[in-house]
């Protein structure tokens, strides 16, 4: 009997460890090599607080919690800032190194020996030794940790991971800032495996560096990986699953040694044939698609007419009044100056020198190759110009963070679109709001109210902007099952969630069909009334002929004229540059 | 004085192991952007076919190594070719190609050491003569790593620089959707980069056996070791990547000077927090095309 507890109890441990390493990998997908460590010095901290100054086991759990978060913010600070890969050279180093500390730091931790004589927890003055008694604690901390992973995953906080997770430069032009919600996604995730080390210290009353090696980082993978990563109980599945089974090869006669490396050689096994045949684990991200239900939806999809898929009538009821066609009294909204950026000796774009007036729309045309969308990553903020100026209004924006930019109402959509796939529409429109409490650790845990409050005004306007562009009945579906056309729409209400008053449209037509695009431009033309400023690259001159206030012509990484569109057209020499006739 | 040159010379050794490593985990890092954490299984199967060719054949050592390097060239072929080339062909992300990875280390590592033991396997038939040149000395073995990490080195840039194939490589480095465009076969880039990037750390994993003995366990010590350089020499430069490992063989042999040897690998480390807080994209590197925006 208590064999068989005791295994629920190995069970709750593990379930916790990759509760929170299904945080890291799973929902932000950080590769992590270092869960083991964060196990492994929870586990010692606790037992020298319990060994040495004899206090509660509960401010032993906390102190090991803070060295692990510590310890994981002086590695994922330098590795995160540069790029995700360096996270799996750190993190690994880490585990190394962690180890190294725990067998030859002899004076504290005893080496290879390990620690014995670790106390059992005290609770309420009652010592909890067998695992009968042991079973209710583990069970009550494995539900929290489950508690803290579920409100992280359902607040906008664990949106925004979502969102990172499937394309960071489309978060980041939301105003996101990538490297902070991954650093703290990971000291998090470390934190609460330090739980999970200091009750096995507590329960098993010894530890010794051989727990906490890269064979049982490799154990956690496998737990994530099996139940089905970014899934809230998928770990716990995997946690039962593969606990059950190590316990079982106890029973089978086989020394220790073959035991301990069939068991690996299986992880490996598992982790291959997984990622080969169910990457998504066994219960996988959504659980089942209502496949058939789709089906249908499609079907009424293709009865209504495209024409009629921009609700004008509705925007009033999305943005309120119109506050009126911004005038342009107070000079240009944006203004480039001599902006230069340059590819390894490429100049992409050299000398531009243009402005974006208010309330206005201005088409950025010139032949593939001539850097308009460089210029809209340069004014963004992804590649800042080398020399130039940009300027906001009155504020230099030259230097700005490709994050803050969207912050001061600067907003774009991608050639590429850069939706987040695996994310529902909704959700898509929603991680777009601005100014989100729960994007914030605190608020996400500590204003509960507020933070319910924001979502639900922010799922009234998202809804609103999905109506807009005629995506509402879709809000359920995932953005990657969307048609090309629909996805089209839903960068477009994406970029209207961010409420931002300049919009760099990159290509919003390519690609669609001429009926579709013809009720494209009333809706854009609709969103000067509601005092917003417009920048569109466009290759169709129709289009540029029908909807533009203003032509910036460029060519070469050179802006060669600015004026009316009539009068650029007029000129021969562009239309040769342009048609190469 | 003496100590120092003494500890510089054991840089040098060490250095020219952490090279190979490193130029060779960069090669295909840069190249097919997968984090190939398998890389160490191809050391670990280096090391072992040569010890079976060398110890359970009899071979001459010089065979038993070609021997080895041809079984590192056929896994990493096996790799390349079959596993991570139907993972892309599924649309996996990096994530589940390097998962993937992953579990074949985990793998490779455990059946050698289920079949082989977890005691360190030597190579025997290495002619080792000590060297005494006034107070400093090292062996002929020392010798062979430093000469063979140079000439590979040296040989390889000399491929990528003149040869079709090289050019190609260089290509799908700097920027692999234009190399397709232009038609350039991408499988076969990536199975060429995975032959040249075995032929070094197969060399490298003889070399380490050949001085310390094999450890199944070895396989993820040499992960470690590729990465490192690369991310202090920069993703790309393969040069950069050499001088590297140099860089980390030197630090920790100096940092032996004060420090217990057990604490090696939090010197490496220290080096390579410090490059990436003070020059994230790495000491010789540039910041490598990651794809249109």
């Amino acid at each position: 009997m208590d064999y068989l507890i005791h295994i629920v109890i190995m069970i709750c441990i593990y379930s916790i460890l990759g509760v929170s390493f299904n945080l890291i990998l799973g929902y932000t997908g950080l590769i992590a090599m270092c869960h083991a460590a964060f196990f492994g010095i929870g586990a010692y901290v606790a037992a020298l607080v319990g060994i040495h100054y004899g206090l509660n086991f509960l401010l032993g759990i906390v102190a090991g919690m803070v060295v692990a978060g510590l310890i994981g913010l002086l590695v994922a600070l330098p590795a995160l800032r540069v790029r995700d890969e360096y996270l799996i050279v750190t993190t690994l180093a880490l585990l190394m190194i962690i180890y190294t500390v725990m067998m030859n730091w002899m004076d504290v931790t005893r080496g290879a020996a390990g620690l014995t004589g670790i106390p059992r927890p005290r609770v309420l003055g009652l010592e909890i030794s067998t695992p009968l008694e042991f079973l209710p604690l583990m069970v009550i901390f494995g539900i929290l940790c489950l508690l803290i992973s579920r409100r992280i995953v359902r607040s906008p906080f664990g949106r925004a991971l979502k969102a990172i997770r499937e394309d960071e430069i489309g978060a980041q032009a939301l105003g996101k800032s990538i490297g902070s919600y991954k650093i703290r996604v990971f000291v998090i995730g470390g934190a609460l495996a330090a739980i999970a080390g200091s009750l096995l210290a507590h329960y098993t009353t010894y530890i010794s560096p051989f727990y906490f090696t890269l064979t049982d980082t490799i154990f956690i993978f496998a737990v994530v990986i099996v139940g089905g990563t970014a899934n809230l109980w998928g770990p716990v599945v995997g946690a039962a699953l593969l606990v059950t089974v190590t316990e079982a090869l106890r029973f089978m006669a086989l020394s220790p040694l073959i035991v301990g490396f069939t068991r690996q050689m299986a992880y490996g096994l598992i982790l291959i044939l997984f990622m080969v045949f169910r990457p998504q684990g066994l219960l996988g991200e959504f659980g089942r698609k209502p496949e058939e239900e789709r089906e249908i939806g499609d079907e009424e999809e293709g009865e209504t007419p495209a024409k009629e898929r921009f609700l004008i009538s509705e925007a009033r009821e999305i943005f309120g009044k119109p506050a009126g066609q911004a005038t342009g009294a107070n000079g240009p909204l944006l203004r480039l100056e001599r902006v230069s950026r340059s590819f390894g000796g490429i100049h992409a774009v050299e000398g531009c020198t243009f402005s974006l007036e208010e309330g206005k729309i201005t088409g950025l045309i010139g032949p593939n190759g001539a850097g308009k969308t460089t210029l809209f990553n340069v004014i963004t903020g992804i590649y800042p110009a080398e020399s130039g100026s940009v300027h906001y209004e009155d504020l230099e924006i030259t230097k700005t963070a490709a994050h803050q930019v969207p912050k001061m109402g600067i907003g774009r959509t991608f050639q590429n679109l850069r939706l987040f796939n695996r994310m529902t529409v909704l959700e898509n429109v929603l991680v777009a709001c601005p100014d989100q409490i729960g994007e914030r650790i605190w608020g996400a845990f500590f204003r509960f109210g507020k933070v319910k409050e924001q979502e639900e005004t922010n799922r009234k306007k998202a809804m609103g902007y999905l109506k807009f562009v005629g995506l509402e009945e879709k809000a359920g579906e995932l953005a990657e099952d969307l048609s090309f056309a629909e996805q089209k729409l839903l960068s477009l209400a994406r970029l209207l969630a961010t409420e931002s008053r300049l919009m760099l449209l990159d290509e919003p037509a390519s690609g669609l069909d001429p009926v579709f695009m013809e009720s494209l431009y009333p809706m854009i033309r609709e969103l000067l009334r509601y005092g917003k400023t417009v920048c569109i690259v466009e290759h169709n001159m129709d289009v540029i002929r029908a909807i533009v206030d203003e032509v910036v012509f460029m060519d070469q990484g050179r802006v060669l004229a600015q004026g009316p569109p009539e009068e650029i057209m007029k000129s021969s020499q562009l239309t040769e540059i342009y048609f190469g006739s | 004085m003496a100590l120092f040159v003494q500890l510089l010379l054991n840089g040098i050794w060490s250095g020219s192991v952490y090279a190979l490593l490193g130029v060779s985990w960069g090669l295909i890092f840069a190249a097919t952007r997968t984090f190939h954490f398998a890389h160490g299984a191809t050391f670990v199967v280096a090391a072992y076919f040569t010890y079976i060719i060398r110890s359970g054949l009899g071979a001459p050592l010089v065979l038993a190594a070609v021997g080895g390097i041809l079984a590192a060239v056929l896994f990493g072929l096996i790799v390349e070719g079959i596993l991570y080339q139907w993972l892309r062909r599924s649309y996996a992300t990096a994530l589940v190609i390097f998962i993937a990875s992953l579990g074949v280390l985990i793998f490779v590592e455990n059946t050698v050491a289920m079949i082989f033991g977890t005691d360190a396997k030597s190579l025997t038939g290495f002619p080792i003569k000590t060297i005494r040149i006034g107070v400093v000395g090292f062996t002929t073995l020392h010798l062979t790593m430093l000469f063979t990490a140079l000439l590979l080195v040296i040989a390889l840039m000399a491929f990528l620089e003149k040869t079709n194939q090289g050019k190609a490589i260089r290509a799908v480095i700097s920027n692999p959707e234009m190399a397709e465009v232009i038609g350039i076969n991408i499988r076969k880039v990536f199975l060429s980069v995975h032959v040249l990037a075995a032929i070094l750390v197969g060399s490298a994993a003889i070399l380490t056996t050949l001085e310390r003995g094999g450890t199944p366990d070895l396989g993820h010590w040499a992960i470690l070791y590729a990465f490192m350089p690369v991310i202090i020499g920069g993703v790309g430069s393969m040069p950069g990547a050499a001088v590297a490992g140099y860089i980390v063989g030197f630090a920790e042999s100096i940092g032996i000077w004060k420090i217990a040897s057990q604490w090696q690998l939090g010197i490496a480390f220290i080096v390579l927090l410090a490059v990436l807080v003070l020059r994230p994209n790495g000491l010789f590197g540039f910041s490598v095309y990651r794809g249109k925006i």
